[in-house]
């Protein structure tokens, strides 16, 4: 629903909400595309489109709006990515046979900051949560950590309620399957 | 471990990990987003500049159209003659100074 005339949100109100969801969303991006700087890159470019394109619309519809561009964002990276990398290799310049794992996204426990902190446990649930398939990562962060209901992490996902529930399931049953085999 | 157990555990640890993002991420996110809201304010200022960019353009085409047209004059029938024929050119440059001759020296000339 779109705020009416008159009742805008002020530029405060984007810089508190974005200021709130900046930290998460880069973290999302960042399991999603393995790589630091193309996870800010990706933030960078959701806030600049939410604040020209949305930032008229009612507060509460950030959210899933914002979280929506992010994941757009990401698909078009990981597209480009995969894009690249068939280049490379019709081009004979194929890393991919140099180093198997270059392309791989970075699970979290390979972050050389998370493995200074010591914390074991953070790096094992950063680490279940990096190496989820896109989708169920996706589902799991935007409903468990971001809060977001059924039908607003589907517009996020660009996918139907049905696929949100599934790849949520599935996502749950990953997790469990990889911490308890930590635990053990 | 039942799911809200799982969920409540997982997103706890993800709370952790990002509360502990170094200053330099901190500082790029906080710089990114800064660089986001500066943007309407960018906007507000060209939005009235492209403004006052196009009113002159009209103004400019609308005088531009309106100027006073000088007509150039119509082509006499004996200057089309002179540059058709065949004649030197040399002969009619000289025309108003042989007029001018004939007048001052009572009508001889050659």
């Amino acid at each position: 629903m779109r705020g009416a005339e008159g009742d805008r949100p002020g530029a405060g109100a984007m810089d508190h909400f974005l200021a709130g969801v900046e930290r998460r969303a880069f973290r999302m991006a960042w399991f999603a595309v393995g790589n630091r700087d193309d996870a800010l890159d990706i933030v960078q470019e959701a806030m600049l489109k939410l604040v020209r394109r949305y930032g008229h619309h009612a507060p509460g519809e950030w959210p899933p709006l914002f979280y929506r561009i992010l994941q757009s964002r990401v698909r078009d990276h990981l597209r480009r990515e995969r894009f690249r990398r068939r280049w490379r290799v019709w081009l004979g310049h194929d890393e991919a046979s140099e180093d198997p794992l270059a392309d791989l996204p970075a699970p979290a426990d390979a972050d050389p900051a998370v493995g200074a902190q010591g914390d074991d446990a953070v790096a094992a649930v950063e680490a279940a949560v990096g190496a989820l398939p896109l989708r169920q990562q996706q589902a799991f962060l935007l409903r468990a950590w971001e809060g977001l209901d059924v039908a607003q992490t589907a517009a996020a996902m660009g996918c139907s309620e049905g696929s949100v529930k599934t790849h949520y399931a599935r996502a749950l049953q990953a997790l469990r399957a990889r911490l308890e085999e930590h635990r053990a | 471990m039942n799911d809200e157990e799982l969920t409540r555990r997982v997103t706890r640890a993800l709370d952790e990990g990002v509360d502990r993002l170094d200053g330099a991420t901190r500082a790029r996110l906080a710089r990114a987003r800064r660089r986001a809201l500066e943007v309407p304010n960018a906007r507000r200022w060209l939005l009235p500049a492209m403004g006052g960019a196009a009113l002159a353009s009209v103004i400019t085409a609308v005088l531009w159209l309106n100027r006073p047209v000088t007509e150039p004059l119509p082509l006499a029938p004996q200057d089309f003659e002179m540059l058709t024929t065949g004649d030197r050119l040399e002969l009619y440059q000289q025309l108003d100074f042989l007029r001018w001759l004939e007048a001052t020296e009572g009508g001889h000339v050659g």
